[in-house]
């Protein structure tokens, strides 16, 4: 009764460019991972993008249908710990299932920081199923300007 | 662990005509279930907000389209496990439906669409009378 629409090959240069600079980004995180970013997971969901400034860490991910209510979220140390169950909407009696790609579980994943983290201003917020956390880097941690005196 | 990563990644498909900008286009996981009133499609579409949503029923095609607005290209990555980009996806739908009244719900990036079905085709009961 339902059809996907075929998948149609890339075939333009510049996407293909994009594709490589992907993949090389993909490649060099993998090597970078065991480094200084060691995500310790139990559990593969969520998905998670973090990056950082001087000043602060920011992790996003993706948790649809999740309500900010829902997220739990703990600060220790160096590690930053989402948490938090998306359960299936209630199906009325009788739902005759065409497709179920979507899962449902409960979830748990810790992310590590190479620095400590600021625990008490960290904010976070959840805006049309992405969730964002910014957590500041602890003092002692920020990157400090020093001036060369000349003699 | 391997195995729960394939339901949770979406996957990347490619919009019928082909785009003039280089960005990803995702095919949004979704649940389809039918009951004796109508079609209930849920999916999956985090960071898309109201205004950037399309979804369109034409004579027996149903197209789901959203934007996602595009994260900071200069972002130093520490970790970069999912791309943002729009959304799309077709279905080819062949039963008759109320026009008039489906409704789209979307909430913390799930859509709920629900098409109920056109009286006509709806499952009826038919009383057997004694003659």
């Amino acid at each position: 009764m339902f059809l996907t629409r075929s998948f149609y090959p890339r075939s333009n240069w510049r996407g293909m460019m994009s594709e490589m600079e992907r993949m090389r980004r993909e490649m060099d995180q993998l090597f970078r991972m065991g480094a200084d970013m060691e995500p310790t997971m139990a559990g593969v969901h969520p998905l998670v993008n973090v990056s950082e400034d001087n000043d602060n860490f920011y992790v996003q991910a993706e948790l649809p249908g999740m309500a900010a209510s829902g997220i739990e979220i703990s600060v220790e140390g160096k590690s930053l710990t989402l948490s938090g169950e998306r359960k299936a909407a209630e199906t009325p009696e009788g739902a005759r299932f065409h497709r179920r790609e979507r899962a449902f579980a409960s979830f748990s994943r810790v992310i590590g920081f190479p620095t400590e983290i600021e625990s008490e201003a960290v904010q976070a917020q959840a805006k049309d199923g992405v969730l964002s956390v910014t957590l500041p880097k602890a003092e002692k941690a920020k990157p400090r300007q020093i001036a060369v005196q000349a003699v | 662990m391997s195995e729960s990563k394939e339901i949770m990644h979406t996957e990347e498909s490619q919009s019928p005509a082909e785009q003039t900008r280089p960005e990803p286009v995702f095919t949004p996981a979704v649940d389809i279930y039918e009951t004796d009133d109508g079609m209930v499609l849920m999916a999956d579409l985090p960071g898309v907000a109201k205004e950037d949503l399309h979804i369109r029923l034409d004579e027996e095609t149903l197209t789901i389209e959203a934007d996602v607005a595009e994260a900071k290209e200069d972002s130093n990555y520490l970790l970069n496990e999912y791309r943002v980009g729009r959304y799309y996806r077709q279905f080819r739908v062949n039963a008759d439906f109320d026009r008039d009244k489906i409704e789209a719900n979307l909430t913390n990036g799930e859509l709920k669409l629900i098409l109920p079905k056109a009286e006509a085709v709806k499952p009826r009961k038919i009383t057997v009378s004694a003659g």
